[in-house]
């Protein structure tokens, strides 16, 4: 289980969409936040359960995002912060594994922000993690949230990730995923952003049902992937969220399992993605 | 003359009948029928008391507190307590993996007797908790005080509470075998008619053994029933074309499995007489057949680069190389019908020039099975799947009938979950 709860961070992000508070401008808070955490094996088991991955020395990326997340929770919440941070979307995440990580290893977080940047939909703004084991840079991740409908002047112009085409292929696995795993995700990764985890919550966020954690959804495909690589940039693009329950297809649409491969999970009856996926290959 | 290394015999088996699931064997568990087979075999064989040198045993769908099944099953049986036994687990491959490994340490002098067998029960499954409930469970079994115990009790919610129930489905894809078999049939064009007239000849066939006595020897009824429940005598094939598909609804090609070409969940155990030609003479048994080799195979289906059940096609072309044979060499085709359309893919897999040439890389195609040796006895679409037992059903059947009608040479052909086949040359003793 995780140990940081991030309620106390959603208690403020709530406080802070009410229509009160300080008026802001478009520039970002330059603050950055540092945090050292040691990959314990009990707690990172409690992540390899719920997304599927098999429980080895070498973690998985997917952990490193949930390791840094309440750094990036606490600056986004800073009221300083332009756009309120509920009701923000993570359309893409990308992480570059420099070197594996391994449990037992002590890393350090330094996280910042980056943005505001303009965007066709409203407004994004990007959480840059920098991991570091002794002193060498082993993951460097970007993570893309959109506020969607706000424009900010000054904003700046940013070239976004074009939608790729996507033709939804044979599924090679099916996920049944209940409604409780938002709650077992919840409870691995600290996230307990209320549209996981309650059907009202969700619903007052224009949701007609609960919705699974992007990064849930992002981890298991990556987990069914499984590279074997010494260094690879993992990169996802959000598409639709995944409504709980319901069962989804997952399908690597080139390459294959162990190596580099586009992957996808997707809705089986109107084809549309959910996650759209990919791993390459870093040089060393 | 045998050589010194295939002095291994195969003597006789003995069956529950199978039954359909949550029917007459509801209430039975893999103890009950494995403990009824083997009794039915040491009553047949005149062996109470007796030690054998090993029995090995499995079940697919197997609690944790079964971890000793097989043993469990020889202590509850008429055979004396001081026979060893052991598990096997290869899904529904167990039952011809146990033969097959009794075969092996006889060949090698470890052995002088064997009881292969295998039990499945779809009826009285285990069932689970979820992985939350299921985690919460066990940290508090690990807390050491009150207060951790009640923190630990706080995290439950009642949808934790939910069982869950063992599924067909592939671990790593989530699709059942038939949502998979489905796309393989696709693939191989398998017509909804080839596979109905399959279907049909195995209840035929079936019958056919039953009303001849073939069964008599091979089958000790139980808990009331004497026949295998799931056999339709009475079929035709315009009864079977009045079935709804069941699966591969979902793909774009016509849905063509339906429940009479697919095996039903089937309860039932089985078991096999091993022994050495010695042991054979020495208590006056008369050997039926040994099996002379096997060969697995298995399949990288995960990301769908072959079908699931497609690894007997791979398995059975190294087989006959090895063997230096040829289908023309065979007189019987025991394929096991997980699906009619599973036999029906691995017939065109190897009719097909192209598959045989660059995915087994043999010069040509393999070639084709005369369709009268195919399956003489019925098959798993008639006689159900209780899924370890299935091997020992067809390794009893095809000995006792190569020994009957004096034909020569049997192969055997097992797919198996996981993406994994076994097959087996039985040949007359």
């Amino acid at each position: 289980m995780a140990k940081d709860s991030m309620l106390p961070i959603y208690a403020k992000a709530v406080l802070k969409a009410l229509p009160i508070g300080p008026k802001t401008g478009p520039e970002l808070p330059t603050r950055s936040l540092d945090r050292s955490m040691p990959i314990e094996a009990e707690a990172y088991a409690g992540f390899t359960s719920v997304v599927g991955a098999p429980l080895r020395d070498a973690v998985h990326p997917g952990y490193l995002h949930v390791l840094a997340f309440p750094l990036s929770m606490q600056l986004l919440s800073d009221p300083e912060v332009p756009v309120p941070m509920l009701g923000m979307v993570h359309i893409h995440n990308a992480i570059d594994v420099l070197r594996p990580v391994h449990i037992g290893e002590v890393v350090d977080f330094h996280v910042e922000l980056g943005g505001p940047f303009e965007h066709t939909k409203g407004t994004t703004i990007e959480v840059l993690v920098e991991a570091k084991v002794e002193g060498e840079t082993v993951m460097r991740e970007t993570t893309t949230y959109l506020a969607k409908g706000r424009k900010l002047v000054g904003a700046e112009a940013k070239a976004q990730i074009p939608h790729a085409n996507f033709t939804a292929p044979q599924a090679t696995a099916l996920w049944r995923l209940d409604p409780i795993i938002g709650q077992r995700y919840a409870r691995a990764s600290g996230d307990y952003n209320p549209i996981h985890i309650s059907g009202l919550a969700a619903k007052g966020f224009g949701f007609p049902r609960l919705i699974a954690h992007g990064m849930y959804s992002a981890s298991r495909a990556l987990a069914a992937v499984d590279p074997r690589l010494e260094a690879y940039r993992w990169e996802v693009s959000f598409a639709k969220p995944i409504l709980l329950p319901s069962t989804v297809g997952f399908a690597i649409t080139e390459g294959r399992r162990h190596a580099a491969a586009d992957f996808a999970v997707f809705d089986l009856r109107s084809g549309k993605p959910h996650v759209l996926s990919a791993v390459t290959e870093l040089p060393d | 003359m045998s050589t010194p290394t295939q002095r291994a015999v195969i003597l006789g088996g003995n069956r529950i009948p199978f039954a359909r699931s949550n029917k007459q064997y509801s209430k039975a568990s893999n103890l009950d029928m494995l403990t009824s087979a083997l009794d039915g075999l040491v009553a047949r064989f005149g062996l109470a008391g007796e030690a054998i040198g090993e029995v090995a045993g499995g079940a697919v769908l197997k609690h944790s507190k079964d971890f000793n099944l097989t043993r469990e099953a020889v202590l509850g049986s008429a055979l004396s307590p001081t026979t060893p036994a052991f598990d096997v687990g290869q899904a529904c491959a167990t039952g011809l993996e146990t033969v097959v490994s009794l075969n092996n340490k006889i060949n090698a002098g470890q052995l002088e007797s064997g009881i292969a067998s295998g039990v499945d029960s779809a009826s009285d499954a285990p069932i689970v908790i979820n992985d939350s409930m299921r985690e919460i469970l066990l940290e508090l079994s690990r807390a050491k005080t009150m207060t951790q115990r009640a923190k630990i009790a706080a995290q439950i919610r009642p949808a934790y509470l939910a069982p869950q129930a063992p599924s067909t489905g592939e671990p790593r894809t989530g699709l059942s075998m038939g949502e998979h078999q489905a796309i393989t049939t696709a693939e191989w064009k398998i017509s909804r008619e080839a596979q109905d007239e399959l279907a049909l000849a195995s209840h035929q066939n079936l019958a056919r053994a039953w009303d001849e006595g073939f069964f008599d020897d091979l089958v000790t009824p139980y808990l009331g029933v004497s026949r295998d429940t799931n056999m339709r005598a009475d079929s035709t094939l315009e009864s079977l074309a009045k079935l709804s598909p069941v699966f591969g609804r979902k793909l774009d090609a016509e849905a063509t499995m339906t429940a009479g070409n697919s095996t039903p969940l089937t309860d039932g155990a089985s078991s096999v007489l091993l022994g050495s030609e010695d042991w054979a003479r020495d208590r006056g048994f008369t050997p039926l057949a040994r099996l002379v080799d096997a060969e697995a195979g298995a399949v990288d289906f995960v990301d769908g680069a072959e079908g699931l059940l497609m690894a007997p096609a791979y398995a059975v072309p190294r087989l006959l190389a090895r063997n230096g044979l040829t289908f023309a060499d065979f007189d019987v085709f025991e394929i096991h019908e997980a699906f009619a359309s599973t036999v029906l893919s691995h017939l065109a897999a190897w009719e097909s020039e192209e598959f045989c040439r660059d995915k087994v890389g043999l010069d040509g195609a393999l070639g084709t099975i005369d369709r009268t040796k195919l399956n003489p006895l019925g098959s798993s679409l008639a006689a159900g799947h209780p899924f370890a037992a299935t091997g020992g059903r067809i390794i009893a059947s095809t000995a006792k009938y190569l020994k009957t009608t004096g034909k020569k040479r049997s192969l055997v052909s097992i797919c198996a979950a996981g993406g994994q086949g076994l097959t087996a040359i039985v040949e007359a003793a």
